[in-house]
C-alpha cells in the first residue's frame, strides 16, 4: 500500500489499521521496525488513528475478542537485586495511579505480585486473566530463546523464566489472556539473521498459546521512556467504555513521543514498541456478560458484634492478600491467621474475607461470625 | 508489676458471644452464658454449634490480646474459650494477630494455623487509598511535586493509619516540601509515630498518655473531670480536655465512638510497650494511675449526690436508683483496684480491695459478682506464693467470700486453704481466726456440720490466743453456738463453757446479738 493510498484512507475513514504480516518465507521482515514509518510528514505509528499492528506467521487468525463480567488485570513486577536497577518504584507509582480512576468501578479487577518468582508467576497464571502486565528485564539468548528476569529466594537473585516455559505456563491457564504486555527489553526482537528458528522471542512464542494481543518490544528500552508508554497505554486503554487495544499503543507512543522531559533520542524511542496481534476485525475487549441462568444463591448470614467495622467503598481490597488466604482455605487448613504489625489493616481485612465469603459459596458456608477479643475503634480515610 | 492497664477481656469477649446470640434470638442462652462464670470452653462450643450450625465461618479479631497475661490479667482464660471454639467446632477461622501462635497442649500435636503475613499495601492498592482520599477538598495528592509524591507513594502510603496521620499532618500547611523532608528523614515507622505525636503540645501528650492509660474508652464528661485534677496535679495548660480530644480526634490519634475515646491498639502499644519516646515513665503512669483512681472515687461521690437528689425526687423509683448506685460504686470500685494493682501499688489495692470485699457480695448482681469473681482468681493465680505480703490474706479473703457467694464451694475452700498454709508458713497467723471462720462457714453452708464445728473450733482458738476483735469474736461465738444445735463436738463445747463462765458478760452480749444480725454475716 502507498502512502498515497494511506493518506486517502485516512481522510475517509475513521481510523486505518496498518497489519503488518510476518511471512514464514521471510523471516527477516519481523525485524524490520515498521513502526518508525514516516510519511513525509509524521511518524505513521504516532497517528492517533492510524493502529499499527503485526501478525507473527503461524498465529491463527481470530475474528474478535471478549472477556467476561469483568477485566481481570495482572501485573507483575520484578527487579532481581543482582542486575541493575529499574527505578520500578517510580514505574509503581505511575502505573497505579493510572488505574486508580479504574479501581472503585466493578469492570475492572486487579491482582498484583511484587517481587515475582517463577512460582508465583506460574500460580497466577493458571487462575487465568485477562491482561497480563510484566515489568522488568528482559532479554534474548541465541540458544535458548526469549526470557523474562524473575526474583528468586530471599536475595531476590535473578531466575529467568524462558519463553518457551511462559507458553507452558500460558497454555495450562484456565484461559488465555486476551492481552500480554511484555514492558521489558528485546522482548519481541528477532536476530536479523538465521532462519525460521529465530522466532524464539517471548511475545511470538506467548502468540502461540491463543493470545490474540501481545505488546513488546523490539530491542532495548528505557526505563524512563517505557514509564511514559505504560501511563498513556494504560490510561487509554481504560479511559473508554471498550478496551481498544491498538488505540492504547497508539496513545502509550504519542506519550512517549510528547514527553517534555524526555531527550530526543529517548523520546524517538517510541518505535521499540510493537503490538502483535491476532485479530482480523475485532480491535477491542468486549465485556459480555456472565452466563446466564446462574443458580440463586441464598448468602450465609452475617452476625457480628456492634464493633463491627462493616465494609464499603471507603476501604482499599486486599485482593492479594484474599487470594492467599483463599488458596489455603481451598489447600485445606480450617485455621488461617493474618498476623501483621498494627496500623496495617487487618481488622478491615478480616471483615473483607466476611464479604468475600458472602459472594462466593464454595465453603459451603451458612453463617458467618465475626469477634473482637479486645475493643478499638477504626480509622476511616478523609473521605 | 509494672504492667498495662486494660480491660477484661473475658467480660468482652463473653459480652460478644452474647450479643451475637442475642442477634439471632437467642436471649435465654445469651442470659445463661452471660451467668456462668464457670462456663466449660468445651461447653461453650457446644452451644455455639447448636445455636449456628458445623458450617460456620468465624474471625476471631486482635487475639494479640491473649498471649499475653501481663497485658490483660484474664488473656489466658479467654484463649481456653477460643481454643475451645477453634478444636471444638469443624468451622472455618481466620484469627488475626500482631504475633503469631498455636492451639498447642503439652503431649498434643498442635492443631495447625496457617499464617499469612500482611504486608504494606500493594502499589495499585496505595494508589486506590490515596485516590479515595484525594479530592475530598483539603488533601489532593495531585497538589505535591513529583518528587513528593513518589515519597508519599513508596514510604507512606503502604500503611493506612501513617497515611491517615500524615493526610491530618499536612491538611492546611503550605509547606507540604518542609513536611515530607521531615517525615523522609525518619527511617523508623515508629519513630515516624513519635513524630506526629511530637507535633502536639506537651498537654496533648500528656492526655494522651492519659487516654492510653485507661481500661477502657471513656466518655469526655469523664475524661474532662480527670483532666482537671491533672492540671491541679501538675500540668501547667489552660487548654480544656474538650479541645485536647477534638484535635486529637481531628489528628487521627485518638478514635471516638458513642461519645467515649480511645486509641487504636498501635497506639496504645507504642506508647506503653513500645519505643516512644512519649513512654510515660513508671513514677508517671504511678502518678496518673493515682489521679484516674481518686477522680474516680471523686467523681462516684458526685454521681452519687446528683442521683441521690435525683432519688428523692422520685421515691418511687427508689429501688431501681439504689441499685443502679450500688452497680455503679462496685464497678467504679473495681476499677480503681485495677489500676493499682496493675501499676503494683499494693498499698492502694489493699485498701480498695477490703472497701470492694465490704461491698461485693451483698450488693452485686449474680452476672457482676461473677466477672468479679474472674478477676479475682486471676488475680490469686497471678499471686507470687513465694513472697507474703499484707495483699495476700486481704485477696484470699476476699475471693474465697465472692465464691462462696457464688456458691462454688470447692473453689472458695481451695482459697482458703492457701491463705492458711501461707500464714502458718511465714509464721503470721493471727489473723487465722478471721480465715477459719470464712472456711467453717463454707463448710456449714454445705450442710457439713462436723467440719464446720471442727473449723469453728480453730477460729474461736485463734480469736482467744490473740485476743481479737471483740465484735469479731461474737460473731465467731455465735456461728460456734449455732453449729452446735446441729453436730456435737465436745472440745467446742467444753470451750465455750469455760469462756461463758470466765466472762458472764459475753454470753449476754451473744445472746442479745442473736437477734441482730452483723454485717459480717
Amino acid at each position: 500500500m502507498g502512502l498515497e493510498k494511506l493518506e486517502s484512507l485516512r481522510h475517509e475513514q475513521d481510523c486505518v489499521h496498518i497489519r503488518i504480516e510476518e511471512p514464514k518465507e521471510m523471516p527477516q521482515v519481523a525485524a524490520v521496525p515498521w513502526e518508525l514509518m514516516h510519511d513525509g510528514d509524521e511518524y505513521t505509528a504516532l497517528h492517533p488513528r492510524v493502529y499499527l499492528s503485526r501478525i507473527p506467521f503461524g498465529v491463527r487468525p481470530v475474528e474478535s475478542v471478549s472477556i467476561r463480567g469483568k477485566l481481570r488485570i495482572l501485573i507483575v513486577w520484578s527487579q532481581p537485586t543482582d542486575l541493575p536497577p529499574l527505578k520500578i518504584e517510580r514505574e509503581q507509582m505511575k502505573l497505579s495511579m493510572a488505574l486508580a480512576p479504574s479501581l472503585r468501578s466493578t469492570r475492572v479487577e486487579y491482582r498484583e505480585i511484587v517481587h515475582c518468582t517463577k512460582e508465583k508467576f506460574k500460580k497466577a497464571l493458571k487462575t487465568g486473566y485477562d491482561v497480563v502486565y510484566f515489568t522488568g528485564h528482559g532479554g534474548f539468548d541465541a540458544e535458548k530463546g526469549g526470557f523474562l528476569c524473575l526474583e528468586k529466594g530471599k536475595g531476590h537473585k535473578n531466575e529467568c523464566l524462558y519463553a518457551r516455559e511462559l507458553a507452558r505456563h500460558m497454555a495450562a491457564a484456565a484461559h488465555p489472556p486476551a492481552l500480554v504486555f511484555l514492558n521489558c527489553c528485546v522482548s519481541g526482537g528477532v536476530p536479523v539473521g538465521g532462519g525460521q528458528e529465530r522466532f524464539q522471542d517471548t511475545a511470538r512464542r506467548v502468540m502461540g498459546e491463543k493470545v490474540p494481543f501481545v505488546i513488546a518490544t523490539l530491542t532495548s528500552v528505557l526505563v524512563s521512556g517505557a514509564q511514559y508508554f505504560m501511563k498513556g497505554f494504560m490510561d487509554s486503554m481504560l479511559a473508554g467504555e471498550g478496551f481498544d487495544i491498538p488505540q492504547a499503543v497508539a496513545a502509550g507512543r504519542g506519550a512517549l513521543y510528547d514527553s517534555d522531559s524526555l531527550s530526543s533520542s529517548e523520546r524517538h524511542s517510541f518505535y521499540q514498541y510493537m503490538l502483535l496481534s491476532a485479530c482480523e476485525k475485532g480491535w477491542s475487549l468486549k465485556i459480555r456478560e456472565e452466563a446466564q441462568g446462574r443458580v440463586e444463591v441464598v448468602e450465609p448470614v452475617l452476625v457480628t458484634s456492634s464493633e463491627y467495622p462493616g465494609v464499603d467503598l471507603g476501604w482499599v481490597r486486599r485482593i492479594d492478600l484474599l487470594s492467599d488466604v483463599e488458596d489455603a482455605v481451598q489447600g485445606g487448613c480450617r485455621l488461617v491467621g493474618v498476623h501483621g504489625v498494627g496500623g496495617l489493616g487487618k481488622t478491615i481485612f478480616s471483615a473483607q474475607w466476611l464479604d468475600y465469603l458472602g459472594h462466593h459459596t464454595q465453603m459451603n458456608v451458612k453463617h458467618r461470625l465475626w469477634f473482637l477479643t479486645y475493643g478499638q475503634g477504626c480509622h476511616r480515610l478523609p473521605v | 508489676m509494672d504492667r498495662a492497664v486494660t480491660g477484661s477481656l473475658y467480660e468482652h469477649f463473653i459480652g460478644q458471644i452474647r450479643g451475637v446470640l442475642r442477634g439471632v434470638g437467642q436471649s435465654s442462652l445469651e442470659q445463661t452464658i452471660g451467668d456462668s462464670v464457670n462456663l466449660d470452653p468445651a461447653e461453650l462450643a457446644r452451644m455455639l454449634i447448636k445455636v449456628f450450625g458445623a458450617d460456620c465461618a468465624c474471625v476471631v479479631d486482635n487475639c494479640e490480646a491473649l498471649l499475653d497475661n501481663a497485658d490483660h490479667f484474664d488473656a489466658e482464660q479467654v484463649m481456653r474459650y477460643v481454643r475451645a471454639l477453634a478444636t471444638g467446632t469443624k468451622w472455618h477461622f481466620l484469627f488475626t494477630s500482631r504475633e503469631t501462635f498455636t492451639f498447642g497442649r503439652e503431649g498434643r500435636e498442635p492443631h495447625p494455623v496457617r499464617w499469612i503475613e500482611i504486608e504494606e499495601l500493594l502499589p495499585t492498592e496505595r494508589a486506590h487509598l490515596l485516590s479515595l482520599a484525594s479530592g475530598s477538598g483539603e488533601f489532593n495528592f495531585g497538589d505535591f511535586t513529583e518528587e513528593d509524591q513518589q515519597t508519599v507513594f513508596t514510604e507512606i502510603a503502604g500503611h493506612p493509619y501513617e497515611l491517615n496521620l500524615f493526610i491530618q499532618a499536612a491538611k492546611g500547611r503550605d509547606d507540604l516540601n518542609a513536611l515530607i523532608d521531615e517525615i523522609h528523614r525518619i527511617t523508623s515507622r515508629y519513630a515516624r509515630l513519635d513524630y506526629y505525636i511530637g507535633r502536639h503540645s506537651v498537654a496533648h501528650r500528656a492526655m494522651l498518655q492519659l487516654v492510653a492509660l485507661l481500661d477502657q474508652p471513656l466518655e469526655e464528661k469523664k475524661l474532662s473531670f480527670i483532666w482537671k485534677n491533672a492540671q491541679k496535679q501538675k500540668l501547667e495548660t489552660t487548654l480544656a480536655a474538650k479541645q485536647l480530644l477534638s484535635d486529637l480526634k481531628k489528628n487521627a490519634l485518638l478514635v471516638e465512638s458513642d461519645g467515649a475515646y480511645d486509641l487504636l491498639p498501635v497506639l496504645r502499644h507504642h506508647l506503653l510497650r513500645g519505643e516512644s519516646s512519649f513512654r510515660p515513665t513508671s513514677e508517671e503512669r504511678k502518678q496518673l494511675h493515682h489521679l484516674i483512681v481518686k477522680v474516680f472515687y471523686a467523681h462516684f461521690e458526685q454521681a452519687t449526690q446528683v442521683r441521690s437528689e435525683a432519688l428523692s425526687k422520685k421515691a418511687e423509683d427508689g429501688d431501681r436508683v439504689a441499685a443502679w448506685l450500688s452497680r455503679e460504686r462496685i464497678d467504679m470500685l473495681h476499677r480503681a483496684f485495677r489500676h493499682s494493682w496493675h501499676v503494683g501499688d499494693l498499698e492502694s489495692s489493699c485498701a480498695l480491695l477490703e472497701e470492694l470485699s465490704d461491698q461485693a457480695a451483698g450488693l452485686l448482681s449474680r452476672h457482676s459478682l461473677c466477672r468479679y469473681a474472674v478477676m479475682l482468681r486471676d488475680i490469686v493465680d497471678a499471686l507470687d506464693e513465694e513472697e507474703w505480703l499484707p495483699l495476700h490474706a486481704i485477696v484470699y479473703g476476699v475471693t474465697g467470700k465472692v465464691l462462696a457467694g457464688l456458691r462454688m464451694f470447692d473453689e472458695a475452700i481451695s482459697v482458703y486453704g492457701k491463705s492458711i498454709k501461707l500464714a502458718k508458713a511465714t509464721g503470721d497467723d493471727s489473723s487465722l481466726g478471721v480465715t477459719y471462720h470464712l472456711l467453717g462457714r463454707v463448710f456449714e453452708k454445705q450442710d457439713e456440720w462436723v467440719k464446720a464445728a471442727k473449723i469453728f473450733l480453730l477460729s474461736l482458738k485463734n480469736y482467744l490466743q490473740y485476743d481479737g476483735n471483740p465484735n469479731e469474736l461474737i460473731v465467731v461465738i455465735r456461728s460456734c453456738k449455732r453449729i452446735l444445735e446441729k453436730t456435737e463436738l465436745t472440745e467446742l463445747s467444753t470451750l465455750l463453757d469455760q469462756l461463758f463462765a470466765a466472762n458472764p458478760e459475753l454470753a449476754k452480749v451473744v445472746e442479745l446479738s442473736r437477734a441482730e444480725p452483723t454485717q459480717s454475716e
